[in-house]
């Protein structure tokens, strides 16, 4: 049987760490018992469907709204005795741009946030201006949505904190400024050690330079670990099955809908290989193939809204039908 | 690990760009000012031309309650500061490494400065105004020769106590419409309600609020509305009640001031 999927992180330094972090609005839990753990150094992808407790965890880190109970840790720091000092040491951009200064100019603005951050490199902030190809007379009132993402991103880099804490950084971002935003951030990172706390539901931009993942829903962390421990971990097994194969039930799992003569079965586990290779074999069926998955597919799977990790699919030559699978990990 | 910046620095920055946030405001009181200024000499010569400055009084002087100006200004100051800054929009501000409840009361400190160098402003024009308007009428008094020296801070503490009401609103309150008709409306309704109860005693107590002895108008002047003496005389303005209603006003805005600012913000 595949074991649960992994949510510690705890064997070396942290720097973001929250224990037992729950928040509640009234009657709804928007976070439940969060145990985040962000590697010093890491770039952390923090991934979930609308709803599940992406931000309220970020706004939590940077003391904009109280926790319900639990603790956090940002670099070692309270966020809620030494609210100044960790916002001092973190680059954030906001998933919504409530800037507030709509009668300024974007140049202005740079100076204003400079005053605020005394590690502000005023070279790197105008080399950044020109990459994003942004202009420093424009009133913020008048930016679109990606020119203001842009601001953002340039004045999170600028002051180069230990920590850049970034929420959907590259939303409403063409694809060209998309591609050109993860260069910056892969060029700041190979800079200046940085680690990197990232939302974003477009993982695949990031799969070239995240190193860790967290997976989020409804309030609660799924999977917590090194995306090389997922790529090994988690596979899609495609296998041969006899006609009269009584392995449906396999990782505790699915009910088969449809019957053929013919048979090739999809399932994705998380697990040791050649144990659920052996596992599959005993049970009948005969392993082709048992690929690592891509992060955008990876983080599908994990995300199913079914109690799953195992997703498994029965397909035939004419037709095509879902294996139901439930809990498998538990 | 970086530190977070110093608060003299946070206090400049601040300074600094709420200036430029309100300059519209601060044009619109020196253009007020030199019409002001332009009509008074106008005025006073034509008075002189036409051989009347034996009757000409005194030039166009100044009282305490003239300020009555400023403090319509200094209710206004804080709703144009926090106009984009309400409080389900203020993530940047509170997303700067400053404890939320300083940079808040930083930034009103700020919108106070300005108010205090508009008001200075506003009498020292209106001093050399005075001064040239009875020197054209050829009258030779000194200008406010029939002022105490403590009524001419009253402008200073009355435009403050209004700016620190007015701050705590625009700080706390959601919508605009609050703080900018809240308290005129709030007056009315006191007034009306006043008028509706007649001469009760209810009545009375709030009037009191108003008009009472250490009520808004000795806040605004050391003055109570009609009031009396044993005698029957009209009370002149006193310091003492001066300073008891700027204190207990002051102390009251303050207090509001600094119990809206350290409100956590709810934005989820």
């Amino acid at each position: 049987m595949p074991g649960p999927l992994p949510t510690d992180l705890s064997a070396g330094e942290l720097a973001i760490a929250t224990h037992d972090l729950s928040k509640q609005y009234k009657t709804v839990a928007a976070l439940t018992g969060l145990a985040l753990q962000v590697p010093e150094g890491a770039v952390y992808l923090l991934v979930g469907p609308n709803g599940a407790g992406k931000s309220t965890t970020i706004k939590i880190l940077l003391d904009l709204i109280e926790p319900t109970s639990g603790t956090a840790r940002v670099l070692g720091l309270d966020p809620r005795a030494q609210p100044a000092l960790v916002r001092a040491n973190v680059g954030y951009v906001p998933e919504q741009l409530d800037w507030g200064y709509a009668w300024m100019r974007t140049g202005r603005l740079l100076e204003h946030h400079a005053k605020y951050f005394p590690s502000w490199d005023r070279d790197y902030a105008a080399r950044l201006f020109r990459t994003f190809d942004l202009r420093l007379d424009q009133k913020l009132g008048t930016l679109s949505k990606g020119q203001g993402r842009r601001v953002h991103l340039a004045m999170a880099l600028a002051h180069r904190p230990p920590v850049l804490i970034l929420d959907e950084p590259t939303d409403g971002l063409d694809p060209v400024m998309r591609d050109e935003t993860t260069g910056v951030l892969i060029d700041h990172i190979a800079d200046a050690p940085t680690t990197v706390l990232l939302c974003t539901h477009h993982v695949s931009e990031f799969d070239q330079f995240a190193d860790h993942i967290g997976v989020l829903r409804n309030g609660e962390l799924r999977a917590q670990l090194p995306l090389l421990e997922l790529r090994r971990g988690l596979r899609r097994y495609r296998a041969d099955i006899p006609a009269d194969w009584g392995g449906a039930s396999l990782f505790g799992a699915a009910a088969l809908r449809k019957t053929t003569t013919h048979r090739d079965l999809d399932w994705t586990v998380w697990g040791d290989e050649s144990a659920i290779t052996a596992e599959l074999a005993v049970a009948g069926a005969v392993v082709r193939d048992a690929v690592p998955l891509s992060l955008s597919d990876a983080t599908l799977a994990l995300l199913s809204p079914k109690e799953v990790i195992v997703r498994a699919a029965a397909r035939t030559a004419d037709d095509t039908h879902l294996l139901h699978s439930t809990e498998a990990s538990k | 690990m970086h530190p977070a910046p110093r608060w003299i620095d946070v206090a400049r920055e601040q300074v600094r760009s709420v200036g430029l946030h309100v300059r519209v405001l601060g044009l619109l009181l020196l253009g007020s000012l030199a019409l002001y200024s332009a009509i008074a000499i106008r005025v006073s010569m034509n008075q002189r031309a036409a051989a009347l400055a034996r009757h000409a009084v005194t030039g166009f002087g100044f009282t305490p309650q003239a300020s009555i100006i400023l403090t319509y200004l200094a209710l206004l100051l804080p709703a144009m500061m926090w106009h984009d800054e309400k409080p389900g929009k203020r993530m940047y501000h509170l997303a700067m490494p400053v404890a939320r409840s300083t940079h808040a009361l930083t930034k009103a400190l700020a919108g106070w400065f300005w108010l205090m160098a508009g008001t200075a402003l506003f009498l020292v024009v209106v001093v050399i105004v005075d001064a040239v308007t009875r020197h054209i009428v050829g009258q030779s008094a000194p200008v406010g020769s029939n002022l105490e020296t403590w009524e001419w801070l009253v402008p200073f503490t009355a435009v403050s106590v209004a700016y620190v009401f007015s701050s705590a609103a625009a700080i706390g309150a959601e919508t605009p419409a609050v703080w900018v008709v809240g308290p005129p409306l709030l007056y009315a309704g006191a007034s009306l309600a006043v008028a509706l109860l007649g001469y009760s005693a209810t009545a009375q107590s709030m009037m009191k609020l108003f008009s009472g002895f250490y009520g808004a108008s000795a806040a605004m002047g050391g003055t109570v509305e009609g009031g009396m003496d044993a005698a029957g005389r009209l009370l002149a303005p006193s310091v003492g009640r001066w300073i008891g209603a700027t204190v207990l006003w002051g102390a009251a805005a303050t207090t509001l001031l600094y119990l809206v600012a350290r409100r956590r913000n709810r934005t989820t």
